[in-house]
């Protein structure tokens, strides 16, 4: 029986894997590069994010109905099937362990900061691990259901804040100058593109002819994330005291104080991020498992689950020994190693797709 | 059977996990923190001194100076530590205190003027990087020696350091002459265009102190805290005072004008003079820059409406002739404030106006010419006021209670 998934949840996983880590990220380093003008970034990744979504969903609409690896390999032969899995497998694992590092470390930095770092990783890793024994479909549903919080939360955080809110702070547009607004676009296009999830999903959805609507929601609905925390940070910070802030998202749910009883609130807006934390290092996990899976044709996907969650948990927590490692990390290096795996490869994939596209037609008929 | 087994094994499991795994890793009781209400930073020259107005949980629900049963208990206790930097001098208060100090309930942060004029970078720093200290910790400058304020006691207020939070924030709302400023605004006042920001004074009214509960037994104290001045910052440090006729002339350029009050000086027809007083209920400035030729000038455009709150002049005011003389010397009198505030700002060469911003906005090419020496540039650059003031009501009373007596006096002559 292969599980199946409604469309809205594909929504609802797409932008739980990108957002919740982007979230994060994007504010800082958008701001640092193009200042009041981030938002203009934000908007240029999220036109580039539309297009790399309909890419791949053109690229997963050629699918017949096999899951990701299996398809690969039927096309292309057992090697590029085996090579192509291994790459992509390899690709979720080192995501999952820096998403888990990075959750890691904020929690620690905000909450707990006397609790070993092993623990909070260890769990983490855990609950992780205990919605995909269930299979994809708990988390699809999981996904779903903060989703829905998230909508809640948002209007809430923009009404909260709206005293300090300043859309005058984003004038003059165009100010940081054309090069400094494309270098700033680079990164959310990074995140953005992370959209490549769909290669997997796509096989396990009820519809899987709704992919390219699917993406195009998901893309837009992460966008508009971005978008809305950039313009959020820079209306009510300015664009200079962004620039010195680790987590400008909670910083400005902190500053709320409504009389002297709505006060400290934040701790709100960080549980329901920290359950979209959880949806997107489920997802990558699972992806991890998944291509691995079926690359190394295992049986049991429990055990490949088991053992790759425990080098997780030991990757996660000896690579990167300083939070500063992982900063670094995520801002400069991520962006070649996020745009190989999640633009290069599915467009080599497509390339392919249509060169060999001939003698598809004849092989996918026998084989459905 | 096998069932059964692993039916006990699972329940000795769950039940051994909820002992151990309570979701703690550690924990602190709230009888092992001092909860620090304020804190003050003074500076000796070479080293840090920071105090810390603890609270004394049990004193304050005993409640303060009741009556029977033992002696009162001060509700709150400071102390001060030293050190190279703010965070060190912190850490050595674990080698007096027998609790760890709690940062999180922190009301307002005193700083000495010694410190505000060295600069206070460190302390932002302290803000953003760490936890536990709040951005919307309210700063405030004193003159003397930070740890002194600390020492007072408030009247009403048990918590001298919450008391001092509500005094703020009541001021700007009610009066507007001072501002409230958060941790997190005079960073971004201090990152921004201009590069400066404005601080509210607290000082000590009169000689003494007020740091024993005995003062509490009479019906006047020695002292008390109060706000006064407004501290003008530029770069990160503290440049000079602005007096409180002109700290109010900031707050209707930064258009943080609330609600506030001013006397207008009259004269009636039989030449008595005295002062009708305008509760300003709503206020808005619009600062606008433009160019002259060339050159940066400024409107601002200030648009108050308010009540008649006192009337001191024997004036008909059911004439619309007398109800607009009022308005428009009334709004002479705003303008002359806020002109005096754009000279006194103008002189010591710091926009505390945000009118950086505003020509930046308006003006992004010329703006890279003027930032390189903004304070010369605002400097030379004029304003021009219009008030539109306007009295919606005069209250509960059409005449004044001069008026009446005057009329008296004029049927009994």
């Amino acid at each position: 029986m292969k599980p199946e998934i409604s469309t809205l949840q594909t929504v609802a996983i797409v932008i739980n894997t990108i957002t919740p880590t982007a979230l994060l990220s994007i504010p800082s380093v958008t701001i640092g590069f193009a200042a009041n003008d981030a938002w203009i970034s934000v908007l240029i990744a999220a036109v580039a994010g539309v297009i790399i979504a309909i890419t791949i969903a053109a690229i997963c609409k050629t699918n017949p109905g096999f899951l990701f690896i299996e398809w690969m390999e039927n096309r292309f032969g057992r090697i590029v099937g085996m090579v192509v899995g291994l790459l992509l497998g390899v690709y979720y694992f080192n995501s999952f362990c820096m998403i888990v590092r990075q959750f890691a470390n904020f929690i620690a930095d905000m909450v707990l900061d006397e609790t070993p770092i092993v623990m909070l990783i260890a769990v983490m890793v855990g609950v992780a691990a205990f919605s995909i024994a269930h299979g994809i479909e708990a988390v699809a549903r999981s996904a779903a259901l903060v989703m829905f919080m998230v909508i809640l939360v948002i209007p809430v955080s923009v009404g909260l804040n709206f005293d300090d809110i300043n859309l005058k702070k984003l004038l003059p547009f165009f100010d940081a100058g054309t090069s400094r607004i494309g270098l700033a676009a680079i990164s959310p296009i990074g995140w953005l593109s992370e959209i490549s999830i769909l290669l997997i999903l796509q096989p396990y959805m009820k519809n899987p002819k709704s992919v390219m609507k699917a993406g195009i929601i998901g893309s837009l609905g992460s966008a508009a994330q971005l978008l809305i925390v950039t313009v959020m940070a820079v209306s009510v910070f300015g664009s200079e005291v962004v620039r010195m802030m680790s987590y400008p998202l909670f910083n400005m749910v902190g500053i709320v104080e409504v009389g002297k009883f709505l006060e400290r609130i934040e701790i709100y807006t960080v549980s329901v991020w920290g359950m979209t934390m959880y949806v997107k290092m489920s997802v990558f996990l699972f992806a991890s498992v998944h291509c691995i899976t079926y690359t190394f044709r295992l049986k049991s996907i429990r055990h490949t689950l088991f053992s790759i969650s425990l080098l997780a948990i030991v990757t996660t927590i000896v690579t990167w020994t300083r939070n500063l490692e992982l900063g670094r990390f995520v801002i400069v290096d991520s962006i070649p190693f996020l745009s190989m795996f999640n633009i290069i490869l599915p467009l080599c994939i497509g390339f392919c797709l249509l060169v060999t596209r001939g003698n598809n037609s004849k092989k996918g008929a026998q084989s459905s | 059977m096998i069932r059964f087994v692993r039916g006990a094994v699972m329940t000795a499991a769950l039940l051994g996990l909820s002992l151990v795994a309570t979701g703690c890793w550690n924990r602190i009781e709230l009888n092992e923190l001092a909860i620090t209400s304020a804190t003050g930073i003074d500076w000796d020259g070479h080293n840090w001194i920071v105090s810390y107005q603890v609270l004394i949980p049990a004193a304050i629900s005993a409640g303060v100076g009741t009556t029977g049963g033992g002696t009162p208990q001060s509700p709150v206790i400071v102390y001060s530590t030293k050190g190279k930097s703010i965070r060190e001098a912190m850490m050595h208060s674990y080698s007096e205190s027998p609790r760890k100090l709690f940062y999180a309930h922190n009301r307002v942060v005193i700083l000495s003027e010694e410190v505000a004029r060295r600069g206070f970078n460190e302390l932002l720093d302290v803000y953003f990087r760490n936890s536990g200290p709040r951005e919307t910790v309210s700063m405030l400058v004193t003159p003397g020696k930070a740890r002194r304020i600390l020492e007072q006691f408030m009247q009403l207020q048990i918590i001298p350091g919450e008391g001092m939070k509500d005094i703020i924030t009541s001021e700007a709302r009610n009066s507007s002459i001072l501002p409230n400023v958060p941790v997190y605004q005079m960073a971004m006042d201090l990152t921004s265009d201009a590069k400066s920001g404005v601080l509210p004074e607290i000082f000590i009214s009169g000689t003494e102190d007020t740091s024993t509960l005995d003062a509490f037994t009479h019906t006047t104290i020695p002292s008390k805290l109060k706000l006064g001045r407004l501290a003008i910052m530029r770069e990160d440090h503290m440049i000079g005072w602005m007096n409180r006729k002109q700290s109010l002339g900031v707050s209707f350029l930064r258009n943080e004008v609330k609600q506030t009050t001013i006397a207008i000086p009259c004269t009636d027809e039989e030449g008595h003079s005295g002062f009708d007083t305008i509760l300003i209920q709503q206020s808005s400035t619009k600062l606008k820059p433009k160019l002259n030729e060339g050159k940066l000038g400024y409107t601002a455009e200030v648009h108050a409406s308010g009540t008649l709150s006192e009337s001191d002049c024997a004036q008909n005011l059911y004439k619309t002739s007398v109800t607009q003389k009022l308005e428009s010397s009334g709004g002479q009198q705003l303008q002359a404030i806020i002109d005096g505030a754009w000279k006194q700002g103008q002189q010591m060469k710091t926009d505390v106006f945000g009118a950086a911003e505003k020509a930046h906005r308006k003006y992004p090419k010329a703006w890279k010419q003027w930032s390189q020496d903004w304070g010369s540039v605002f400097a030379e650059a004029p304003l021009e006021t219009k008030v539109h003031l306007r009295i919606t009501r005069m209250g509960l009373s059409n005449k004044s209670f001069q008026y009446l007596t005057e009329q008296g006096q004029k049927k009994g002559r």
